[in-house]
Order: C-alpha cells, then structure tokens, then sequence
C-alpha cells in the first residue's frame, strides 16, 4: 500500500463500520442456514417477536448461541493473535504455533477433569495460568542478547505444545470412553455445542481482557520495534509487555475452554488486515476483532453445510486453510 | 552555555562479572555537540543507554538538569531525552510518517491518538530531516542514509533538549554520513538541541564536536575539544603505534601511521 495514511479517529471509524457490516451479513447467514431450512423473512419475523414457533427455538437456542459464541470466538482469537504478533515481533505468531492453544486446552481439561469448586463465575484459571507461562516461556526462549529469533521462538512453541498435547492424551486416556467423542470434537475446535450459558460465561473474561488492550494498542506500535527503543520513546517495557501476556492470554484461555482450540484464525486475519490496512496497532487490533468474528462464523457456515446434515469442527476448517497459509508466509513472506 | 544539562556522576556498571564502565563522571552543557570517541567495546552504546535511563546504574547517578533520571517516568525521561540506537529494525512495513508519529508517544493522552498539533510537529520533524517526501514510503524500503533520518526525525518529534545518538553514521558511505552529521550540526545550531554522539569514528567527531570524550575499556581518558584531545601521546595509549595525526587547519585528522611521510 503505497499511498496510506497515518492513523485517524476517522479512518478508524470509516474502516470499523466496514467490517461490521460484514458480520451483520454473517449474522444473517448463519441464522438462515443449518439442517432446517428457515428463509430470512421468517427469520427477521422471529427475531422481532420471538414466539413458541419451531423456527423461533431453532434461532434462539441454536443457532443465535453459535453465532454469537464463533462471533466472540473469532473476536478473542483474531484480537490475541494480533498482539501476539506485535509483542513477539512476528508476523507468523499465532496461539496455536507458539503452544498457547494446547498449554490453554491443557489447562481446560485440568479444569474440566476437577471441575473446580473454585472457579469464580466460570474463569478458565488453569487454561489462564498455562496460557500465560506458554508465552512467556516462549518470549524468553526466544530472547537472544536482547533481540528476538524466530526460529528459537517458533521451535520453543512447537515443542512447547507437543509437550502440552502428550499432557492432554495422557490425561485423556483416564477418561470412561463413552466422554472420549466430546472431548475430542471439542479439542479440534468446535461450536456446535455453543450454548447461551456457556455465551454468558464468556462474555466478562473477554470484555475485561479485550477493553484495556484496545486502550494501550499504541504502545504495541512502540514495542514493535524492540524493548529498548520502545523505552527510548516513553513506553516501559516490562510493565506493557506483562499486561499484553496477561490479557491475551486471557483472551486465548477463555475461548479455548468453551471452544476448544481453533487454530490458525489468529495468524490469517490480522495478517490480511496488515496487507491491506498496515501494521498500526490501533486500526489492526479492532479491525482484526470484528473481520475475525465475521471470519469464523463464515468459517462454521462452511463447518455446518458442506458435509450436511452431519457436521465437521470448525478447527478442521481453519487449520485446513490455515496451515498452508503459514507456510506460504514462512517461505515467501519473510522480511 | 554553561549551565550543565546532563551529569554523569560517578557511573559504574558491568553485564553480569564483566566490567563495562568503571567511575564515570562528566558534564554536557546546554546546547553542545559533545563527541563520545572510542574503539569498539569501549562502553560508548552502555554509556549512552544509561544516559537515557534504559539501563539501570549499579553504582552512580545520571542527572538531568537536577532530576535524577532513574527517578522520572519513561515518558518523562521520553520529553526530556531522545535516543537514537545504532540498530533500528522495524517487524512490520510502517510508513516513514507512522514511523516519525511514534514519537509524539511521551505527548500523547491514555488513547494514544495524535492531534492536529502532533500531526503539524511531525511534518515539520520531516522537513528539517529532508525525509518529507518519503512520508508515505515503507521504512522496511528505503535506504540506510534516509532510515537514520527518519530515525533523527522521529527523535526530533519528540521535541526533547537532548538527543542521544549512537554510531549515527556506521553503516553509511561517507557522503551520506557526513549529510547526517551536518543535519545533526544544523539542529544543534538552529533548533538548540544538545547533541550527544557516540562514534568510532574520530575524524567524523573532530570536524563537527565541540568537545569529545575519549573512553577506552570503560574508564575516561580525556575530555577536551577536538584541535586538542587527540595528541600523540592519548593516540599511543588507545592505539599504540598504529596512528598518528596530522592538522588540516586547525582540525586534526588521525591517519594510519606509515602514510605521515
């Protein structure tokens, strides 16, 4: 993009606005298809004056839940996923390479296995502290005399993860069999369980880690181009690179232990809003948000019809574009 | 002139048991082109980086007019203080102007956005650093000459008094690197600024410092301005035998020794 303008209020606006539009139409979308066919007027109708109509349970508790649950899905990944990138100056940075989404799919199971007493309106606390160590283990191992190498980085979250995902196996085989088909449709990513309550659950975690982000998005500009030069210019380093951690990987924590780990979103939607829009942190996070929420329930439209009536995880769908996606940037995209 | 902006007072510091700056103390006036002269290893970047806060001093104490600096907030420091380091990698394909905006961070409020008055101090920034017409060039794109100038402008719209600099002209061919060192002469003289150098290279120092500081293996050697601090005998002590110098005018030059005759 040859021709950009630095950030605006304006420019903001115009380019938020855009995107949801977007996810307006994929609301629309998604509340028409399914196993039952239901044509949009009714769907409108039913949405204005919800009754004990079939079409009307259909909509509010199937699939208005799984809307909103892949919308807030593709939201928290695509708006992590974005400050992944900026924190560890990397465009290839995603929860699932750098062994977040399994250390945070861990830590869900563990959760899940001792259905914690403890658990405060539903906080995902181990999924929370083992997303939280994943990135900061993989910062550190990556930290050579002050710069960031990305092979040390990558290679840190791969085996991070592996390591993780023997964890999960493990834990897994202690399981009765008939549990087995749940888990495993939920480790590869799933919302075809999203239910309202579960909807509900989220919606704090995610508005308390996704609020302060927006707010200190800048600073993730200034840290971009290193710790030392971000300190020269007024940010401290330490302190903003800990609140970043903490809340993405709040952010990551509290989708994977509803959802389950939905790789790869991450890594492609905020890496097209910097093609298109650039790299500046205040315009890339909110964009990536809402163009990642329209992404993944387009991507569970996908998930839901192409083999109908039975129904694939959206994690299959993701990693399936997903994958190749970071290898063509691994190979042709680097600086 | 007199009135000293920062002090270095008696600055220690080692990375881990390996000494690196060994009682440092000196002053720079307001409003100086001070020159930090010295082999590579000699401590001029952990120097320049305490200077700024950046690093924490074990023993000693840097001072800005009469704050101590280890005491003001990074954006306080930011106002006050700018720093340009030798290496400056961008991850991301910002443009020269999102680059310069950057710093205007220590002026902004919590939101971070720039105001018409940001946007006025950056375009101007761009003017005096001859990069205004790169403004919507990548910085991943552009030469090595025109990023140190985006780096300075950046540093100038910090509006900061001081501004720290390290090897400005190291990886540049010598047109380029004296253009930089004639842009960094021209804020010195006609935007106030104090300019604070730290370069291997003397002659580039001598013809445009005030005053230089020689530091090898962390300790001072001697302060002074350029027509004197460079005599034989300091030369032998950093450099034994190797160079020698010659006057132009009244600016010495140090030359290999064996090309004197």
């Amino acid at each position: 993009m040859k021709n950009r303008k630095p950030f605006t209020p304006s420019k903001l606006i115009k380019v938020l606005s855009f995107f949801l539009l977007l996810l307006l139409f994929s609301f629309f979308l998604s509340i028409i298809t399914g196993s039952v066919k239901i044509g949009l007027k009714s769907a409108v109708t039913s949405i204005l004056k919800p009754d004990e109509s079939e079409v009307s349970k259909i909509i509010f508790h199937i699939r208005l839940p799984r809307f909103l649950m892949g919308a807030i899905a593709g939201w928290s990944l695509c708006l992590s996923g974005a400050v992944f990138q900026g924190i560890l100056r990397n465009p290839l940075a995603d929860s699932y390479v750098l062994g977040v989404a399994s250390a945070s799919a861990l830590g869900a199971v563990i959760d899940r296995l001792i259905s914690l007493k403890i658990a405060f309106l539903g906080f995902p606390l181990f999924s929370f502290f083992l997303a939280s160590f994943a990135i900061a283990f993989v910062y550190y191992m990556g930290m050579v005399n002050g710069t960031l190498n990305t092979g040390r980085m990558i290679l840190a979250g791969v085996i991070l993860g592996t390591f993780f995902s023997a964890c999960i196996t493990f834990l897994l085989t202690l399981l009765p069999k008939k549990e087995l088909q749940g888990i495993f449709f939920w480790l590869l990513g799933d919302l075809s369980s999203a239910e309202i309550k579960s909807v509900v659950k989220v919606i704090p975690w995610v508005v308390i880690a996704s609020v302060p982000v927006l707010i200190i998005s800048h600073r993730l500009n200034l840290l971009s181009a290193g710790e030392e030069e971000a300190s020269a210019l007024g940010v401290n380093p330490k302190s903003t690179l800990t609140i970043f951690f903490l809340l993405s990987s709040l952010l990551t924590a509290s989708i994977v232990s509803q959802c389950g780990a939905i790789g790869f979103v991450g890594l492609i939607v905020p890496h097209l809003i910097r093609i298109v829009f650039g790299p500046d942190a205040r315009l890339l996070l909110p964009a990536s948000g809402i163009a990642g929420a329209s992404f993944l329930v387009l991507s569970d439209i996908v998930a839901k019809t192409i083999l109908s009536p039975s129904e694939i995880p959206i994690g299959v769908i993701t990693a399936f574009f997903g994958a190749p996606f970071f290898l063509y940037l691994l190979k042709w995209k680097r600086r | 002139m007199e009135e000293a902006i920062l002090k270095v007072e008696r600055v220690s510091f080692s990375y881990k048991d390996l000494p690196v700056l060994k009682d440092i103390s000196f002053e720079i006036k307001r409003g100086e082109f001070f020159g930090i002269a010295g082999p590579n290893g000699s401590g001029k970047t952990t120097l320049l980086k305490i200077m700024d806060g950046i690093l924490k001093t074990e023993e000693g104490t840097v001072y800005y007019e009469r704050e101590v600096i280890h005491k003001l907030s990074r954006k306080e420091i930011a106002r006050r203080i700018s720093y340009v380091p030798q290496e400056h990698e961008l991850p991301f394909s910002f443009t020269v102007e999102e680059t310069v905006l950057m710093g205007r961070y220590p002026h902004l409020g919590i939101l971070g956005i720039e105001g018409k008055r940001d946007h006025e101090i950056v375009r101007r920034a761009m003017e005096k650093c001859k990069v205004f017409h790169l403004r919507e060039r990548l910085v991943t794109e552009i030469s090595g000459g025109e990023k140190q100038r985006v780096a300075i402008a950046r540093a100038l719209a910090q509006e900061a008094d001081v501004m720290l600099l390290d090897e400005p002209t190291a990886h540049l061919d010598l047109s380029s690197a004296i253009e930089i060192m004639a842009l960094l002469k021209s804020l010195q003289e006609k935007e106030k600024k104090t300019i604070v150098i730290a370069s291997h290279d003397i002659n580039l120092l001598s013809n445009f410092a005030d005053r230089i500081m020689l530091i090898v293996d962390g300790r001072i050697i001697s302060i002074d301005v350029p027509s004197e601090i460079f005599t034989e005998d300091v030369l032998k002590k950093v450099y034994g035998e190797l160079l020698t110098v010659v006057k132009v005018g009244n600016t010495p030059f140090i030359v290999p020794t064996n090309l004197k005759r």
